[in-house]
């Protein structure tokens, strides 16, 4: 409880904070009653502090008890700001460091939060990882609020709900569930809600923290979408799915997530129908020829020339009679490389990771092939398969770590490994469920009302008469799982 | 004790398995075409939708299979039958090893020790089997997507070399061998079987999963058969891959022939029935003798005899000749899909 003497509650919640130099107090007089204004560096915004709390307390010429100051402030000074009683020294605490102010009152036994956040953010840009051709060119960024306004601003319905929580019991990092009311199964919030209301770290920095606590333990694939477009986040929701927006993080999350998504842009929508769905081909395409291609090629080098052209093979015969080691190994280093690269091309600068493309890329792939340590069929197969896999970015982590096992497979084994692996491998994501709703629907089960958006895009006029919901894209009903 | 499973991809699964059998065929045996291969195919049809209707009968006011259905009734009796059905699923599940192995061997794997195969088999099945039957069936349905898929492609490329001529105004060409014939493909129709155990983890519609897929089946077998007589002719009706041989013929330029893929999927196709034959073993020991771990445990020995039998068989391939002459006579389906279901309704109408 807050003390009625100012000093004791200032010293109070020094001794909490451990007389952290962030904490500004600030000692005046209003109505003649001495004052604290109490907030955290950096986290309001000063110009607001002065005009909204300051000037108007300043400007109070009479004499006031400390009760009828109180009531003042709370009641006619403050009414233009986010405000909130204050009892608690905790309450104090969390409201300053929560980008508050906080005012106490000699010889009254409680206080008043402010809200004047007004912290240094980075302004609305363009998103790194999900760009398009057409549409907005905004992007979350890291502050909540902002990213709260960029949903709102696209829906101007009181459908769209947002629930703020704080979550982690050091970072205190604010949240905010987001979802529409009438398209979002209520047991698909409330199981959301539960899980991130008892998440059980203390400190959360990214949207990645909160991640696999909403989804289920699966080695490869995540039923948690993540997102950086505030457009994508909105169609999401719009589809009856749940957003989290968490502060600090440019990445919202979404479940449920489907397998199919992975291969779906905005800018499809924007395309002809026809021509979206020939785009969503190559994307399918793409994955599938970045994850097999180099295992099927080591397959058929190593086992099963048969089924090469003859002219093709008789090239690939010559080119890999120059080279020392096997088809696998040429395809395990060639791999490997690649992945150094990428993950050094990732981390540097970006004026220095085009130096690292460069070198990597046109300098050492050029003079392994002239020195004849690596066929350049296999350079080849490598470079198509790595650069297929960025298509789906998304799915990228996803991509290498199978490329590998599969090349492996192939290598090893021929098409008989290769089909081993082809069969878990569909086996283990058929098996997943994301929050009731089939991780690889609505290709299977097949679905044909979710088909119109999955493969093929159907028309505007098509879609606009009956747009689908994520929960007929299990072949059946509701069925309330709850993941 | 309903379950979550889909109808449609519960049918989709027996027809990729049904498939497998006629796709993946039993060491040096034979398979014989022509015009009466038409007939042979239609009537077995006819003769498995007309066994499976005691089944649907009994099934179709009860929740769970045939043996939960037995087991309300009589513990003895659905004890008893279930001893019998596990070792017909384990005839089943033997042959269908010795067929994938077969394939595998005469086509893409022909220089491994076949218990490479059986040991990688095994761990594609143990997996399946961790995942559950609702993956399982998942995978059946993009399965048979790819199976639709490069049937297609090879119909389209072989179809310039298809000649009409070939076919001929007949049913039955050689009296002696269509009832065989008849029987053996209606014994291969083990799918009927496995449904009286998994149709009752089919969460709606049930009594859809045979229809559909008899007419699934059918349809591929008979353009199947289609393509066979009319690329390969009169002169070439006994084959011992014959869809290995179809795909032969298809050359997509980049690929010299596709016959790698077909048995890739075909191959896959032959797990997913493995991965079906394992749960329906375990569901009738659930419903029949022991629940929990116990299973479990039985559904892995099983799974590992089945694969010890099967590569048993390909080293010494007469040590099947009996089993399989008693399959093929159909005698082992009609009794699990005709006579036991009839006897589950005698009980069930006896309690009352």
């Amino acid at each position: 409880m807050l003390e009625k003497e100012l000093e004791k509650n200032v010293v109070n919640i020094r001794a909490v904070m451990r007389g952290s130099s962030d904490l500004t107090v600030k000692y005046a007089k209003a109505g003649g009653v001495d004052i604290c204004v109490l907030s955290c560096d950096g986290q309001i915004d000063v110009t607001r502090l002065a005009e909204l709390v300051y000037r108007p307390l300043s400007e109070i010429r009479e004499e006031l008890s400390a009760e009828r100051l109180a009531a003042m402030i709370s009641g006619e000074l403050l009414i233009a700001c986010d405000e909130k009683p204050v009892t608690e020294v905790g309450e104090v605490i969390d409201a300053v460091l929560g980008g508050f102010c906080a005012i106490l009152i000699d010889g009254c036994g409680k206080g008043y939060a402010v809200g004047l956040q007004g912290f240094e953010t980075r302004s609305v840009t363009q998103p790194e990882n999900h760009r398009n051709i057409r549409g907005s060119r905004e992007g979350f960024v890291e502050a909540l609020h902002i990213n709260m306004s960029l949903i709102r601003r696209r829906v101007k319905s009181p459908a769209l709900s947002f629930r703020t929580m704080q979550i982690g019991g050091v970072s205190k990092t604010e949240i905010c569930v987001c979802a529409m009311e009438g398209r979002t199964d209520k047991k698909l919030l409330r199981t959301v809600t539960d899980k991130l209301r008892h998440l059980p770290l203390e400190l959360i920095l990214e949207s990645g923290f909160v991640q696999p606590f909403l989804e289920k333990r699966h080695p490869l694939f995540s039923e948690v979408g993540a997102t950086e477009r505030p457009d994508t986040l909105v169609s999401k929701l719009y589809e009856g799915r749940i957003g989290v927006i968490i502060d600090g993080s440019p990445f919202a999350l979404y479940v449920p997530k489907l397998f199919s998504e992975n291969f779906i842009m905005l800018d499809d929508y924007v395309e002809k129908p026809v021509f979206a769905f020939f785009i969503r081909l190559i994307r399918y395409l793409a994955f599938l020829i970045a994850i097999l291609l180099p295992g099927f090629y080591a397959a058929l080098a190593n086992f099963h020339p048969e089924l090469i052209p003859d002219a093709l093979l008789r090239n690939l015969a010559a080119a890999e009679a120059l080279t020392p080691y096997s088809v696998l190994t040429e395809c395990v280093i060639l791999d490997l490389f690649y992945e150094i690269m990428r993950e050094a091309g990732l981390r540097l600068p970006s004026n220095v990771g085009h130096a690292v493309s460069i070198v990597g890329g046109i300098v050492i792939g050029d003079i392994v092939v002239s020195a004849g340590l690596v066929g350049a069929p296999m350079l080849l197969t490598i470079a198509i398969a790595s650069i297929s896999g960025y298509i789906v970015s998304d799915l990228h982590n996803q991509i290498s770590l199978l490329r590998f096992i599969f090349i492996m497979l192939g290598g090893l084994f021929g098409l008989f490994g290769l089909t081993v692996g082809m069969f878990m491998l569909l086996i283990s994501v058929c098996s997943l469920d994301s929050y009731g709703v089939p991780f690889t629907s609505p290709l299977s089960p097949f679905s044909l009302k979710g088909m119109r958006d999955t493969v093929l895009r159907a028309g505007w006029h098509a879609m606009s008469r009956s747009e689908p919901e994520i929960y007929e894209m299990n072949g059946s009903e509701v069925r309330g799982d709850e993941g | 004790m309903k379950g979550d499973m889909g109808y449609r991809e519960l049918a989709a699964a027996l027809a990729v398995s049904r498939i497998f059998a006629e796709t993946a065929p039993m060491p040096d045996a034979y398979r014989t075409y022509g015009m009466q291969r038409f007939t042979v195919i239609a009537v077995s049809f006819l003769l498995t939708a007309a066994v499976y209707l005691p089944l649907w009968l009994a099934m179709r006011k009860t929740e769970g299979g045939l043996f939960e259905r037995l087991a309300d009734g009589n513990k003895a009796v659905s004890g008893f039958a279930g001893a019998l059905f596990s070792l017909y699923l384990l005839s089943a599940a033997a042959e269908t090893g010795l067929r994938a192995h077969y394939y595998t061997s005469s086509t893409i794997f022909d220089s491994a020790p076949s218990v490479y195969f059986y040991v990688f088999v095994g761990a594609a099945l143990i997996f399946a089997a961790v995942k559950g039957e609702e993956a399982v069936t998942r995978t059946a349905v993009i399965i048979s997507g790819m199976f639709l898929l490069l049937l297609i492609i090879v119909t389209v490329s072989v179809l310039p070399e298809a000649d009409t001529d070939r076919l001929y105004p007949a049913f039955i060409d050689d009296g002696g061998s269509f009832l065989p014939e008849v029987l053996r493909e209606f014994a291969l129709n083990t799918e009927t079987a496995l449904f009286a155990v998994l149709g009752g983890k089919v969460r709606e519609k049930r009594g859809r999963v045979i229809p559909l897929y008899l007419g699934i089946s059918c349809a591929v077998m008979l353009l199947m058969t289609f393509l066979y007589n009319t690329v390969f002719g009169y002169m070439l009706s006994r084959l011992t891959l014959p869809f290995y041989s179809l795909s032969s013929a298809v050359d997509i330029k980049i690929m010299h022939r596709i016959n790698g893929i077909d048995v890739m999927i075909c191959e896959m196709a032959g797990m997913l029935r493995l991965a079906l034959i394992v749960p329906a073993f375990r569901g009738t020991v659930r419903a029949c003798f022991t629940r929990g771990k116990a299973a479990d445990i039985a559904a892995v020995v099983f799974a590992v005899c089945a694969l010890g039998l099967a590569e048993l068989f390909t080293v010494y391939p007469g040590f099947f000749e009996p089993m399989k002459r008693l399959t093929d006579s159909g005698l082992p389906l009609a009794a699990f899909t005709a006579v036991l279901p009839l006897a589950a309704l005698l009980i069930r109408r006896k309690k009352a």
